[in-house]
């Protein structure tokens, strides 16, 4: 007889959130930019998607739900927020943005994809000057990032909802995970490698969304099956091999005429090399 | 303890959902009346557990300098104090028989805090007698003096323990923890005002119920124990030292001693020299 996977009870979840990867959210500039005319209607989007990821974790027997808002000008109205949560709001110490091993799980509501990818909506990585960003040479969103992080923390990574590109990024990075696409971009000629990062800005923003009440719908659905399911289809974890090396490749942009690249390295923890600064250098 | 007329402080940093100083606590910030309306519901809750726990006359104090309640939303049960004319102790007399504290936030320089800060982000420190206190420690000595008991706060955690310590037996609720673990006292003013801009929040409508509960308790306890009164030994003296900012380019400190009340020495006048 099979047995089951052996695996932990998800007792405390770590959820990341961004503004991006939300059905509705239908641009940066209009809704992710704090000067924006929707950006407030974005938070509000965000936030019920939140909470109907939080409805999921709980009913699939999570007992305590931390939501992290991951938007830099803010993506989480706490005045809406499932009060069964707690809110994380601001980051002084730097990665891995106060997840550590008291979480059982991280997750990921409204992400986007990583920049430069093909068929992504409003995909970036940090911001629009990244084109790329690599360890080891596996290429990293935010989503990898924190990944990542939570590999070395030994938490394993088993929910992520935003759009389709996402999705398969995630699946691509961490097999097993549940994911759930509320949208799909409009796929672009090129990755827009060669744009400035105002141009940039623009690239991604055509999109077909599933109407926001039934993306929070299947994601409820699909966060209390990522409970259910966790640990059976996969270890959840990157599998990481020190030491490790980052690599960004940065856009041009004002007073910037050219792209630049930046490498760093650290001999064994890919969470301290993420919390390394940028030197970047003209591209030979 | 008598605990029929209740005098309570109330400030803006100390509130679950008030997340950082530029977009909530300052007049211009994009979400200071979403501020406003969530500290005045803080106060409801407080409000409810007090009028619950037997209170019968309440007055709320708007401590944050911009103005921190929304008058047509609090609880109309109460009166609302705005603006203190005679300086310390702040309209607080004798016939109040209890003082408590919403929204309150940990005095300046503390580890762990959200929004610390005593009186503005320009100070460092402020001790009487080698006590540091803050904000709701400068009250604290006013109605001790008064010989009135600090029954309740609430606001963040470091907050809170800052309460505990201050005055052992307070009932005190949490509603969130900063995450900064440095004291921040070698910044200047700027740099200081995004210094502990991180926390993890309880969202603000089960942060009301804890509040409303905690203010319960806090009337009942109030009720069968004597507490709440810190000792005060005469003479007394202030010192206060503070940030460099855009004019005073050094730390600076000021020293006031009155020789028989701590109201008397907090309303002294400043008079900061370069600290060597």
């Amino acid at each position: 007889m099979k047995r089951p996977a052996i695996r932990r009870p998800i007792r405390k979840l770590y959820v990341m959130t961004d503004l991006e990867g939300v059905a509705g959210v239908l641009n940066s500039q209009d809704w992710c930019l704090d000067d924006g005319r929707f950006y407030e209607r974005a938070r509000v989007l965000l936030t019920l998607e939140v909470n109907a990821a939080v409805r999921g974790f709980l009913a699939g027997g999570v007992l305590e739900v931390v939501i992290s808002d991951g938007h830099g000008p803010g993506g989480i109205d706490p005045d809406l927020l499932d009060p069964r949560s707690e809110l994380i709001r601001g980051w002084p110490n730097g990665w891995p943005l106060e997840l550590d091993k008291t979480y059982d799980a991280l997750a990921f509501v409204g992400q986007h994809a990583k920049a430069s990818s093909l068929g992504a909506h409003l995909c970036h990585t940090q911001n629009m000057q990244h084109i790329d960003f690599a360890v080891n040479g596996v290429s990293l969103g935010e989503f990898g990032q924190l990944a990542v992080c939570a590999s070395e923390l030994g938490i394993p990574v088993i929910f992520g909802c935003g759009d389709l590109a996402f999705a398969k990024e995630a699946e691509a990075l961490v097999p097993g995970i549940e994911t759930v696409a509320v949208k799909r971009g409009v796929r672009r000629a090129g990755p827009g490698e060669t744009l400035d990062d105002h141009a940039y800005r623009q690239h991604n923003a055509g999109a077909i969304h599933v109407p926001p009440e039934r993306a929070r719908r299947l994601i409820e659905a699909g966060a209390r099956r990522a409970v259910a399911m966790a640990g059976t289809r996969g270890p959840g974890l990157i599998p990481l091999t020190p030491p490790f090396e980052r690599v960004v490749v940065l856009r041009r942009h004002e007073g910037h005429p050219a792209r630049t690249v930046s490498r760093e390295r650290h001999s064994t923890s890919v969470i301290a090399l993420l919390n390394m600064p940028y030197h970047p250098e003209p591209e030979i | 303890m008598k605990t029929d007329r209740i005098y309570i402080m109330t400030d803006l940093e100390g509130v679950a959902g008030v997340e950082n100083f530029e977009q909530w606590c300052f007049t211009k910030g994009r979400y200071y009346d979403r501020a406003r309306a969530l500290l005045t519901a803080e106060i409801n809750a407080a409000v409810k557990g007090f009028f619950a726990g037997g209170a019968k006359s309440i007055v709320v104090s708007d401590g944050h300098g911009d103005g921190g309640v929304d008058p047509e939303t609090i609880d109309p049960k109460v009166e609302l104090l705005r603006g203190w004319p005679n300086g310390w102790p702040l309209e607080l007399d004798k016939s109040f028989d209890a003082v408590a504290f919403v929204g309150q936030h940990a005095k300046a320089s503390t580890v762990g805090a959200h929004l610390a800060h005593t009186q503005s982000l320009h100070w460092i420190d402020c001790t009487v007698n080698g006590v540091s206190i803050g904000e709701f420690g400068q009250v604290v000595v006013c109605a001790s003096e008064l010989g009135i008991p600090v029954i309740f706060g609430c606001g963040d955690l470091a907050f809170t323990k800052e309460a505990q310590a201050l005055v052992p037996g307070i009932e005190t609720v949490a509603v969130k923890r900063g995450l900064r673990q440095d004291n921040g006292i070698d910044l200047n003013e700027r740099d200081y005002t995004r210094h502990n801009a991180g926390a993890i929040h309880v969202p603000p409508v089960r942060a009301r119920k804890l509040i409303e509960a905690g203010a319960k308790r806090a009337m009942a306890r109030a009720k069968k124990g004597r507490y709440g009164i810190v000792p005060l030994k005469a003479p007394f003296e202030r010192v206060v030292t503070y940030r460099p900012n855009d004019e005073f380019k050094t730390k600076r400190i000021s020293r006031e001693t009155h020789p028989t009340s701590v109201i008397g020495v907090l309303n002294m006048p400043f008079d900061p020299k370069p600290l060597t």
